[in-house]
């Protein structure tokens, strides 16, 4: 297997380029927690089914601050939050409208800088 | 700080996508507008726009995903409304859009949706 190394990458006759340590994703996610099964992932180990609709995603790579980016979408009209965070996992809830913690389908993407 | 300049990059055979170390690059996204006009404004790896009714679209992937255990987030306007996926699979993807306390589907201004996952 042939390998590149680079920080970046642009096109060929020069303009903006893609810095690929920091706009690429580091993680991502399918988790089914009625299940509760992750469906597939990207740098996530495990993840912690804590209870009803509160779950902590587990990276396999940490990340080098705590404030790295998180985007979570939580499907059948749910909403979604983060309960704790650190470089080594993010701790989500997720709720309906009435604020009851919930099992849904759980769908992540995570960007930042690996430590 | 290193730079590699190229119009494509796939693996070693061309025929497939490139393995990043410790990161993955999101393999589709589009934005889409439902209202005042229904059409599809930026994509990436996603055609064929189908306004399927109110508040609902959906769109096909141009390279499809491996198997349905993709990651999707979906964005939109409003502040009212909640965004659900109606389709997830290979092939396709659809997003439905609406009020939260009503229930009713509501074509939005701005629709957006982004995917990670895996390449057939």
């Amino acid at each position: 297997m042939s390998t590149i190394r680079a920080d970046n990458v642009a096109p060929s006759a020069g303009g903006t380029s893609t810095g690929l340590l920091e706009g690429l994703a580091k993680a991502w996610l399918q988790y089914l927690q009625s299940t509760p099964v992750v469906s597939d992932s990207f740098n996530v180990s495990s993840v912690s089914d804590n209870s009803a609709g509160n779950f902590t995603v587990n990276y396999s790579s940490a990340f080098s601050s705590s404030e790295h980016s998180r985007s979570l979408m939580a499907n059948a009209g749910l909403f979604c939050g983060v309960v704790a965070r650190s470089t080594t996992n993010t701790q989500f809830e997720t709720q309906s409208d009435t604020g009851t913690a919930t099992d849904t389908g759980n769908y992540g993407s995570f960007h930042g800088d690996l430590a | 700080m290193s730079e590699i300049r190229a119009n494509t990059v796939s693996d070693a055979a061309g025929t497939g996508p490139a393995t990043l170390t410790k990161q993955s690059a999101a393999k589709a996204w589009a934005h889409v507008e439902m209202s005042p006009g229904s059409q599809s404004r930026a994509t990436f790896n996603l055609s064929s726009f189908n306004d399927s009714g109110t508040g609902q679209f959906d769109l096909s992937f141009i390279s499809a995903m491996s198997d349905q255990y993709y990651s999707m987030q979906l964005g939109s306007n409003g502040g009212a409304f909640i965004e659900n996926i109606s389709i997830m699979n290979t092939t396709k993807v659809g997003m439905q859009a609406y009020n939260y306390s009503s229930g009713v589907l509501t074509d939005l201004g701005i629709n957006t949706i982004i995917i990670h996952g895996d390449l057939a």
